[in-house]
């Protein structure tokens, strides 16, 4: 390939004070630009009722566009701004992610071009910050409306069998008290409007801001973008709430679940050491890549490709929540065989017994997706928010240099740092387990 | 070798015709870390051979070329960085490598992935086991149901509406001398296209596609270019609507609109933009049916969906949503769509979502990946890349009441009730 492409960007942090950060990434490929406003709140009972609701309020309509559709037209007419509201977990925090991508001013006519950074920007903090008011509260129908959304959507997370079965294996782990996501039906139903409303002041007024912006942005540009974030909070936040330990994982248990399903779905679930510098996040992520993170993958090879037990294998990595899973569709018969395998695949992997090109194919293609992260903001996004939650300053070109720096032993290291916690499987009804 | 630019949106395309047949896209991305590289082979479901359909058998041939005498093909790219993925539709197979180096090397293993046919018998039968923990992972799967589900009510037996990974059966009936066949058949150059996106230069790729090409297609005689698929069209009339109980906790609705019947214009990327835009006029999340549909609760939430899928042989709007009344939704959907607009209306709703569509043609030539899929999806129909620029300018309401009348007719629609399995949650 012709020499001289960037391999690696970054965001460049800024405190602005009062609890808001801006980071941002001038990327002149981008056609559009993006603004990411990002809040976190500690991972607990009931408070992840909450936040689901406040994030789909947020969608519903703001102060000055007071339904979904005048919200909706607005995007439109905004050369088709994309904007969406998702809320979601890392380790042991949740965080309310508002999502804003126009088209970069170089690709509408001419005449449109003026203001319309400032209009984005204005509608990002109308989103977040501004939802629609009807007295001290939500509007009541609007809430109740949302609440019965809600949990039809959390009862629909059994339309994904996998994803069903991944989050019943990590409910399982964490215990009764410590909750993820989603929220519990009976947290929902529970939630009262001004209980929610002084949720969402509070959390607009208190949690750590991460508003990120990227793009063909200029100095004068992210000038601009700093002055208006600074007016979104007049004074200073209270002091952060301790966030949870993360539970006790719960060593050797099996759930098993009879369902209305054709293929068994089976998840793996094991404590991992939770990284303590950027060198043990390198070594983690590599251990992943190798085991079940990418294909080929070692359980790829050996389940799939070997013994035929499976079609879909899967590892993925939870580090700083320390948790790791693997995640397998496979008949209901096989189950033995398959954990078994799964175990023995680890076991090789922290004796040091890591097939010579397997080290080598998940070192290459690790480092590909790390190359590749100019181009995911989601990605960067993620990497910023973990530096920020772990206190540790991890960079891709940091990162890159870190993993092509490791040998097989470092990867033995990690892996013998992960325990099985605990096997779930979703089964048909064919039979006992 | 051809090249256009077009400056509305900052990019340039190139397309070459190559010696051994087959043409190579190509879209530089000078800023782009990566490179995206997809092999199109003519060769999908719905394609036939010696009268019978290719169902289950271009998937399972798709299956098989990653493994060769000297490894894994995964593992070969997976050495070099290379990120390779496959998958099989139905008009064609595509074989999608995204890597950061070592282009020349990654053209060549492509070629010999594609081209290179091992047919083991062992390998045979461990691939069927793998094929049929597939298919039944999809078994399970509620949008993969009704999505058959309701092209059977729209299409009947035909083989667009049946499983691509084909069947138990279909599965016990490969084997090698069939694989074979099938693939001396239409994995020729001549019936292959390669689109590249990122850092590259376009005379470079072209080179090295032609080169891969000498050394693994050499010893095959060369073919021509698979004949087009014949039109695909819905029977008449459509089923009525059909219902399965499935373990879901919301009954689901799947609506398909088929598009085609004698006289009709040929399918192009103006006829996919003007159907895109008379969706998102109808009931886009701007529009007013979807907001009376969402405020009374009849639809929930993040669930409803409505896409266009064509392709110049076949063509559909497919329309789904989980909701507690499926039959109160489906009559909203064709009175959304029978609604007799006025003319300020209509010339106002048309201009808000010609804005929203530019924008998401313009977001999707962003990233390489995002452009192979952009001059894939344009060579499907017909055309290029920058055809979905040049149509959307020279739209007309009229085109767009034209796609109303041809694909969504509330007659011809075939729909799908996936309803809760009574116990199961």
């Amino acid at each position: 390939m012709p020499p001289g492409n960037q391999r690696y960007t970054r965001y460049v942090d800024l405190y602005l004070g009062r609890g808001l950060y801006l980071h941002w990434q001038h990327a002149p490929n981008y056609k559009t630009l993006r603004f990411d406003f990002v809040i976190g709140h500690p991972l607990r009972r009931p408070d992840n009722a909450y936040m689901a609701l406040v994030g789909r309020l947020c969608e519903r309509g703001t102060r000055l566009m007071p339904d979904m559709q005048s919200l909706n037209r607005a995007a439109d007419n905004l050369y088709g701004a994309y904007y969406a509201v998702d809320i979601g977990s890392m380790a042991d925090r949740q965080f309310l992610h508002v999502v804003f991508e126009l088209l970069d001013p170089r690709f509408v006519a001419e005449d449109e071009r003026h203001g319309l950074l400032l209009r984005a920007l204005a509608m990002v903090h109308q989103i977040a910050m501004e939802p629609l008011a009807e007295g001290n509260g939500y509007k009541k129908a609007y809430l109740e409306q949302e609440k019965r959304a809600l949990a039809a959507q959390i009862k629909s997370l059994y339309n994904d069998k996998m994803a069903y079965a991944q989050w019943r294996c990590a409910r399982e782990m964490e215990g009764e008290e410590r909750a993820g996501m989603p929220a519990r039906i009976e947290d929902v139903a529970a939630v009262e409007g001004s209980a929610l409303w002084d949720f969402h002041r509070q959390l607009m007024g208190n949690g750590e801001i991460h508003f990120y912006a990227s793009g063909c942005i200029d100095p004068s540009q992210i000038t601009t973008i700093a002055e208006q974030v600074k007016t979104w909070r007049q004074s200073r936040p209270e002091p952060a709430q301790g966030s949870p330990r993360p539970a006790p994982v719960a060593a050797g248990r099996r759930v098993f679940e009879c369902g209305d399903v054709v293929q068994s779905r089976l998840v793996c679930g094991y404590g991992v050491a939770v990284p303590r510098s950027v060198d043990d996040y390198a070594r983690l992520l590599l251990f992943n890549a190798i085991w079940g993170g990418e294909s080929p993958s070692l359980l790829f090879r050996r389940l799939r490709e070997e013994c035929g037990l499976c079609y879909y294998i899967d590892s993925h990595l939870d580090a700083f929540a320390g948790r790791a899973y693997v995640l397998a569709g496979i008949d209901r018969q096989d189950y033995g065989r398959t954990v078994a395998e799964i175990e023995t695949a680890l076991a090789d992997m922290a004796c040091g017994q890591i097939e010579g090109e397997g080290f080598e194919q998940g070192r290459a293609l690790l480092l590909h997706r790390i190359a590749a992260l100019s181009e995911d903001r989601d990605a960067l996004i993620r990497m910023s928010l973990r530096t920020h939650l772990a206190r540790l300053r991890i960079e891709g070109d940091h990162l890159l240099h870190l993993v092509e720096a490791l040998s097989p032993r470092d990867v033995a290291l990690a892996a013998s740092q992960v325990a099985f916690s605990m096997a779930y499987m979703l089964h048909d009804r064919g039979g006992s387990i | 070798m051809r090249g256009r630019e077009c400056k509305e949106i900052d990019e340039a395309f190139y397309a070459a015709p190559c010696a051994q047949g087959g043409e190579v896209w190509t879209m530089p991305k000078r800023h782009a870390s990566q490179v995206v590289i997809q092999l199109r082979v003519g060769l999908g479901g719905l394609h036939r051979l010696d009268g019978a359909d290719a169902m289950g058998i271009a998937h399972f041939i798709e299956h098989r070329l990653f493994e060769k005498p000297g490894g894994d093909m995964a593992e070969r790219f997976a050495n070099l960085g290379g990120d390779i993925n496959a998958g099989t539709g139905l008009a064609s197979t595509d074989y999608t490598l995204s890597c950061s180096s070592h282009l020349a090397e990654h053209i060549d293993m492509l070629c010999e992935l594609v081209f290179a046919g091992h047919w083991h018998r062992a390998a045979i039968e461990r691939e069927r086991d793998i094929i049929a923990s597939e298919i039944k992972l999809y078994q399970d799967d509620p949008d993969w149901v009704g999505y058959h589900a309701c092209l059977r009510s729209a299409y009947g037996e035909q083989a667009i509406a049946r499983e691509i990974a084909g069947d138990m059966a279909l599965l016990d009936a490969v084997d090698a001398d069939l694989l074979e066949r099938w693939h001396t058949a239409y994995y020729q150059p001549a019936n292959t296209s390669l689109f590249v996106a990122g850092n590259v230069d376009p005379h470079c790729v072209v080179a090295m596609y032609e080169e891969a090409l000498r050394r693994h297609v050499k010893a095959r005689a060369v073919g021509a270019a698979s004949a087009p698929l014949p039109n695909i069209l819905p029977t008449d009339p459509v089923a009525p609507a059909v219902s399965a109980q499935v373990p879901v906790h919301q009954p689901q609705v799947f609506m398909a609109f088929p598009d085609g019947g004698v006289g009709y214009p040929p399918r192009t990327i103006a006829r996919e933009l003007a159907l895109e835009i008379g969706l998102d006029m109808a009931m886009g999340p701007a529009s007013s049916a979807f907001a009376s549909w969402y405020e009374s609760g009849l639809i929930l939430g993040d669930s409803f969906s409505a896409e266009v899928l064509m392709e110049q042989a076949y063509g559909f709007c497919m329309i789904s949503a989980e909701t507690a009344c499926p039959e109160r939704f489906a009559e909203a959907v064709c009175q959304a769509l029978s609604a007799e607009w006025d003319g300020l209306e209509w010339g106002e709703e048309f201009a808000r979502a010609q804005r929203k569509i530019y924008g998401q043609i313009v977001r999707s030539f962003e990233s390489p990946d995002g452009c192979v899929e952009m001059m894939s999806a344009a060579r499907q129909l017909g055309g290029q890349p920058f055809d979905y620029v040049d149509s959307l300018r020279q739209m007309s309401m009229v085109d767009v009441a034209a796609g109303f009348a041809h694909c969504l007719n509330p007659q011809r629609a075939g729909i799908a009730h996936l309803m809760p399995l009574q116990g199961s949650v």
